[in-house]
């Protein structure tokens, strides 16, 4: 284990997130997790079970805050040139259904008026950054051999935003992975006096939230920990 | 940990009676409470809170026209938390916008809404700007515990704003709106002889600060609470009568 620096060159410079934290444990847990049991990964059963026991202490180093154990990983620092929002639009593919009998001459009816299928207009916030940069304290061979499997960051990846043309893992002398230079917060810590709730280790959609202090970098940390 | 709905059906415990200005009259809002029931799974199927047990079962409110099934947290379970139970069984909650506090909830005006987001209310409080006032917002809204950093649902997106940057922002944009509409800045599509009563260096260094921010939600949120100088906001066209 030791503290390194991970750099994500964008290949198009576009990524849709939803918000600007983007841990790089996310992203590797789900590589690990494709290594491992790729059977697993599309179960229905998601959100427990599995996902919740997957051990990274091998790949990521453990740090414990008040009771609760995350990856010692920073969130994604970034220079966002222009941020937007993009609309995509959801349809339901007729063809398709009627192509492979999900309606039509067995009788099947969907509705597509209203609810799941519903026809929508969903818009999505686009960022346009040319490169990602995190902190970490990891097994570097084991992290790279895990990148290797991650092509596209972010939300909206099918629709091609966020796909990475380079990965960069490079040793680090200092350990930025929590608390970056002058002691300023680099990732979401869990802390009775935290201002958001939030999840501290993957997978980050399971309901599984802990009250949490937020990184706010001042701009010129930003720009020096980017160059 | 509770959840913003869970937070916002205490909330509303506190306040079941709610007086909202519409078209210019008080009209008073009555909540109700359900009837909550034994529930088998131990998680809500919208907000991933805690049930207890208690609330109520997710076909009663989750039909299949129920389009925002993407906020679902918990798709295993067949339950709803007492918090989501009790507000999708209050239909009227969805036609306004929503501010719960320690205190209770209200339903502020757009005016009200720009004094709130510019000094927010101490401890811990939600807040959701209605738009079209056709959609729940409950499940879209955050809990916020500072002052300093704040998260705010405006329709379908979460907009982080910090208060001292809104009102520098309110402060640039809103003499503007003397001149041009707010279409005019959110779009950048001007009227050429409004840029010339306006002054055309006065349009340029305005322009340089809104041009980075247009398609950002934050811009949205800085028009959305704008006030026209001398000119109710909730009486503008672009209200259409509504308080949200």
């Amino acid at each position: 284990m030791q503290p390194l620096r991970i750099t994500a060159e964008l290949a198009e410079g576009v990524i849709s997130a939803i918000d600007k934290s983007l841990p790089i444990d996310g992203p590797l847990a789900w590589a690990l997790m494709r290594q491992q049991s790729p059977g697993k990964m599309y179960s229905p059963n998601y959100g427990t079970g599995e996902w919740t026991e997957l051990d990274m202490s091998e790949i990521l180093s453990p740090v414990t805050v008040d009771g609760v154990t995350f990856n010692a990983c920073s969130w994604a620092i970034f220079e966002p040139l222009k941020e937007y929002i993009k609309y995509r639009h959801r349809r339901f593919d007729t063809h398709y259904a009627e192509k492979y009998g999900i309606v039509g001459k067995k009788g099947r009816k969907i509705i597509t008026a209203g609810g799941t299928f519903k026809t929508r207009r969903i818009p999505q916030v686009v960022i346009c950054t040319e490169k990602i940069t995190w902190f970490c304290v990891g097994d570097r061979e084991r992290i790279e051999d895990l990148l290797l499997g991650i092509e596209y960051l972010g939300s909206h990846r099918a629709a091609g935003f966020g796909r990475v043309g380079k990965w960069l893992v490079k040793p680090w002398p200092h350990d930025w992975s929590v608390y970056g230079p002058d002691g300023h917060l680099m990732r979401a810590i869990p802390s009775p006096q935290g201002d958001r709730v939030c999840s501290v280790r993957p997978p980050y959609w399971t309901p599984e939230k802990h009250r949490c202090l937020i990184p706010d970098l001042p701009d010129a940390v930003m720009e020096d920990l980017l160059s | 940990m509770i959840t913003a709905p869970q937070f916002i059906w205490d909330a509303l415990l506190k306040t079941p009676s709610v007086t909202v200005q519409k078209a210019g009259k008080p009209k008073v809002i009555e909540y109700k409470c359900p009837d909550f029931e034994q529930v088998p799974d131990a998680r809500c199927w919208l907000c991933g809170g805690d049930t207890g047990g208690i609330g109520r079962l997710k076909k009663r409110h989750i039909t299949k026209m129920f389009s925002d099934t993407e906020y679902a947290q918990e798709n295993r379970s067949e339950s709803l938390c007492v918090g989501c139970g009790g507000l999708l069984s209050n239909a009227s909650m969805r036609f306004y916008s929503l501010l719960a506090t320690e205190k209770g909830i209200s339903h502020p005006t757009r005016r009200e809404w720009r004094d709130i987001l510019l000094v927010p209310p101490q401890g811990i409080w939600a807040g959701g700007l209605a738009i079209s006032c056709q959609k729940h917002l409950f499940y879209r809204m955050t809990l916020n515990f500072s002052a300093v950093r704040c998260i705010v649902a405006l329709e379908d997106f979460r907009v982080l704003y910090q208060p001292g940057h809104l009102d520098w922002l309110l402060g640039r944009v809103e003499p503007m709106l003397a001149v041009f509409s707010k279409e005019e800045i959110r779009t950048g599509q001007y009227r050429q002889n409004r840029i010339r009563e306006y002054g055309l260096k006065a349009w340029q260094k305005a322009e340089a600060i809104i041009h980075p921010l247009r398609g950002n939600p934050l811009l949205d949120l800085v028009l959305y609470v704008a006030v026209k100088k001398g000119v109710d906001a909730d009486a503008t066209a672009e209200d259409n009568g509504r308080t949200g």
